[in-house]
């Protein structure tokens, strides 16, 4: 039994728990996907299908997303009246923990609420990695094996193993935080992070090349966006009902792929990242045209880190660092005549 | 209409000879290693084994984003269209039969789109017939076929050393005309054995039932399943930028000072600001509905309008949604 | 795929001038802008200044849309830390600010083009010398072409 496979007994057990005493309203966790390397979000309600939920590599989603559309008064006010917010049993890996604390920490979830069912994570698959290593062959089921690499099966019915380090996704690969730091329990054993400097040798190498390189690279980057808006509907940080960048009363961007107003759509969503964004990947595992959405709050998110020592998600009782300031902050960047 | 045949290795010749008249678009690899349409070139070596492109040739005709008129201190001018026309080869028959589903919307019917009108008279489709459909694949469900040649204007079908051109049009028999020193005729032997080669494809996709699915959908309007099967939408937009019938636009003036342009830009149904009104009223105002009223005009509203499913079997909605919603399951689940 | 085609602009009369806009914090940098004026003390024309209560108020979309718009250089300036109207409004901006001209500078924008300073309202001599600087940098830079859309 491989250890995925463990948890996953543990996980339905604890939904089927949960569920039958009651001591939730809601379970959400993973669900087989009809295609392979996916898996779907599932609600369970009742205990009898909890057997629905699984944890697998393919457990990708961050379903702190959902989270806060839970929480909201519904609409109609005859509905709001009787209405009160439920109690949510969520699974969580690493990211997506830090993600709840970031949202707890911006009153968009109740703590008391929620119970995190942590799962200590070893990664999970890149979709589009894993089928573009089987090349023309498409997939037709895939699992994990006992030594925790990807086994697929395609379609003349061979069986191709996928080393594990290969299909991890980006955001897995520079993980520094595979255990969920805050949940009511913790399913699996904790991993190893990556060593800390993973997460800065692509931004460090971006730097490294001259400035009119950057540009074009980045130029390049986005000329391939076409303003599907996925970046931001998956990212769990992104609830503004309202979004800025959509806002007509003033228009701050057009709507169309003018390279200007895509490039303002993704300097904009990213400050907006700034220290709260928990680089969970949803982004980029969104994106239908594979952009690199994380580039640029990669870089800033260890800038927020190098000046005011902040890593977002750690902690419920920090103040995130656009809400605070010090009177001795850095500011060799001042123009000085 | 008389069928021709090419050897594979005369095909750069053959779409050089079309670059002749204006743009062509092969499929080529990109930096991902993943196929698209791109502008012909000798840096981008066609390529013909593949499934489908990522994004759906709908573009060509409706662009992300498309100026509909520039205005200048009071006075409008519409843009010229580029000059020449384009040819498109490599589409797949399921994209080609999604055009014909634009062509409902923005040609047939009461209003014709001029801007659509322009683009679509200059595109040349010549689609390449599927021999290896994917699991996504249900395009024999919904009134197509991997050899369907419906919505194209040359059909080829890949044999082993040659492709097989069956004109489809008008259009794709004068096309076929220009170039006809370079190809050949096809015998009744390499027609059945395309036809063969097709029925072995058609074999190979998973069927999906959706017969009667519009008078059922219209019994299952206020069914609670629709909240069930939409939850775990995040209303991220990649199904409808990616589908190949989907075609809703929003239109915005970009102003700046005194002279400025009418933008059309494609826009999604599942985005929440889809149908907000100026009150604030959302008649649409979660997942549900939004899922919902997807799923009817696609099996639904298009039959009941238009007498045709917008959904042309593609899978790229299912193959590239990021929470890994199936839009068959949907199907099932709501009794369509 | 169509172009966004767009109505030609007419060719420039004269010689290129950067145009730089400056957000003032009302309370002490836009009064320092004023004691210049008031002081005759000269600075180039090339700034188009625009009154903020606090330099917090200001939304980085603001710079953004300002070099979307052909600014060649964007300035904020505010309080000094310490002496801001709404106490803390110039701290909280700080903090912003150096991860924007940052982040504008990792995909390759000159980092000239945004600038951030502060000045008082008795210090119209520093205000002066500042769009000094600013608009020479500007011009060596040259016409900002990145992040410029044309309508």
């Amino acid at each position: 039994m491989t250890a995925s496979h463990e948890i996953e007994t543990r996980l339905r057990e604890t939904a089927e728990g949960f569920l039958g005493a009651k001591k939730v309203d809601l379970f959400l966790g993973y669900e087989k996907a009809s295609l392979p390397f996916r898996t779907t979000p599932v609600f369970v309600t009742a205990p009898e299908e909890a057997t629905r939920l699984a944890w697998n590599p393919f457990c990708a989603a961050n379903l702190a997303a959902y989270l806060p559309r839970l929480f909201k008064a519904p609409a109609d006010a005859r509905e709001a009246k009787t209405w009160s917010p439920p109690t949510v049993a969520v699974v969580v890996k690493g990211c997506d923990a830090r993600s709840v604390v970031a949202l707890i920490q911006e009153h968009q979830v109740p703590r008391d609420r929620l119970v995190l069912v942590g799962i200590a994570c070893r990664g999970i698959v890149d979709t589009r990695k894993a089928e573009r290593m089987l090349g023309e062959q498409e997939a037709l089921g895939a699992g994990e094996d006992v030594n925790g690499n990807i086994r697929a099966v395609v379609e003349d019915g061979t069986e191709v193993t996928l080393r594990r380090e290969q299909v991890l996704a980006d955001a897995c690969l520079e993980c520094r935080s595979p255990t969920p730091a805050i949940r009511d329990l913790l399913l699996g054993s904790p991993g190893e992070p990556r060593e800390a400097d993973a997460a800065r040798r692509q931004p460090a190498d971006f730097e490294s090349q001259p400035l009119d390189s950057r540009w074009a690279r980045f130029q390049q980057m986005i000329s391939k966006c076409i303003r599907c808006n996925a970046c931001r509907q998956a990212c769990p940080m992104c609830y503004c009902r309202d979004c800025l960048l959509d806002q007509t009363r003033p228009r701050w961007i057009g709507a169309g792929t003018d390279l200007s107003d895509v490039a303002i759509y993704h300097l904009v969503r990213a400050f907006h990242m700034a220290g709260r964004c928990t680089e969970c990947g949803a982004c980029v595992r969104a994106c239908p045209m594979g952009i690199d959405v994380r580039l640029l709050v990669r870089r800033l998110n260890l800038e927020v880190e190098d000046l005011y020592g902040y890593r977002p998600g750690e902690a419920i009782d920090a103040t995130p660092p656009l809400s605070a300031f010090a009177m001795d902050d850095p500011q060799e960047f001042l123009t000085e005549p | 209409m008389t069928e021709k045949r090419i050897p594979v290795t005369d095909l750069d010749g053959l779409l050089a000879r079309f670059q002749e008249k204006g743009a062509v678009y092969a499929p080529a690899n990109d930096e991902a290693g993943d196929v698209a349409l791109a502008p012909l070139a000798r840096s981008a070596p066609v390529v013909l084994e593949y499934r489908n492109f990522r994004l759906s040739p709908k573009a060509f005709v409706l662009p992300q984003n498309q100026t509909l008129l520039c205005f200048k201190d009071g006075r409008a001018e519409e843009p010229g269209l580029p000059a020449g026309q384009t040819v498109l080869f490599g589409v797949r028959p399921c994209d080609a039969r999604a055009m014909l589903a634009l062509d409902k919307v923005f040609l047939d019917g009461d209003l014709h789109d001029p801007y659509y009108a322009g683009l679509r008279a200059r595109t040349t489709v010549i689609a390449l017939a599927c021999t290896r459909p994917m699991s996504s694949c249900f395009c024999t469900s919904v009134g197509g076929g991997p050899g369907d040649g419906a919505g194209a204007d040359v059909l080829a079908v890949p044999m082993d050393a040659d492709l097989l051109l069956m004109p489809q049009t008008p259009r794709g028999e004068a096309l076929l005309s220009s170039v006809a020193d370079l190809l050949h005729d096809a015998g009744p032997s390499a027609v059945k054995e395309a036809q063969e080669r097709i029925h072995a494809a058609e074999e190979q996709v998973a069927p999906v039932k959706v017969e009667d699915c519009a008078p059922r959908l219209r019994a299952a309007y206020n069914s609670p399943l629709w909240e069930a099967v939409s939850r775990r939408c995040l209303g991220c937009g990649t199904c409808s930028f990616l589908c190949p019938t989907c075609h809703c636009f929003d239109i915005t003036d970009e102003v700046r000072g005194r002279h400025g342009r009418r933008v059309r830009t494609w826009d999604c149904c599942a985005y929440p600001l889809f149908t907000l009104h100026a009150s604030g009223h959302n008649p649409r105002p979660t997942p549900k509905e939004r899922w919902r009223q997807r799923i009817m005009h696609k099996f639904r509203y298009a039959v009941e309008n238009f007498d045709r499913l917008f959904c042309v079997g593609c899978g790229r909605c299912i193959r590239h949604c990021p929470a890994g919603m199936d839009l068959r399951t949907v199907l099932k689940e709501v009794g369509a | 795929m169509s172009p966004i085609q767009s109505v030609p602009e007419a060719a420039p009369q004269k010689a290129w001038e950067p145009h730089v806009v400056a957000f003032l914090c009302n309370w002490c940098s836009y009064a320092g802008a004023d004691l210049a004026g008031v002081s005759r003390i000269q600075y180039p024309h090339n700034v188009r200044i625009i009154r903020v209560p606090c330099s917090g108020r200001i939304n980085p979309a603001f710079l953004l849309r300002a070099l979307q718009n052909g600014a060649d250089a964007v300035l904020v300036s505010g309080c000094h830390p310490g002496d801001c109207h709404y106490i803390s409004g110039n701290l909280a901006a700080r903090r912003k600010f150096g991860l924007l001209k940052n982040l504008l500078g990792y995909i390759g924008i000159e980092p000239e083009r945004i600038q951030f300073t502060w000045v008082s309202a008795s210090e119209g001599g520093r205000f002066a010398a500042v769009i000094e600087k600013v608009v020479e940098q500007a011009r060596k830079l040259g016409p900002n072409r990145k992040l410029v859309k044309s309508v």
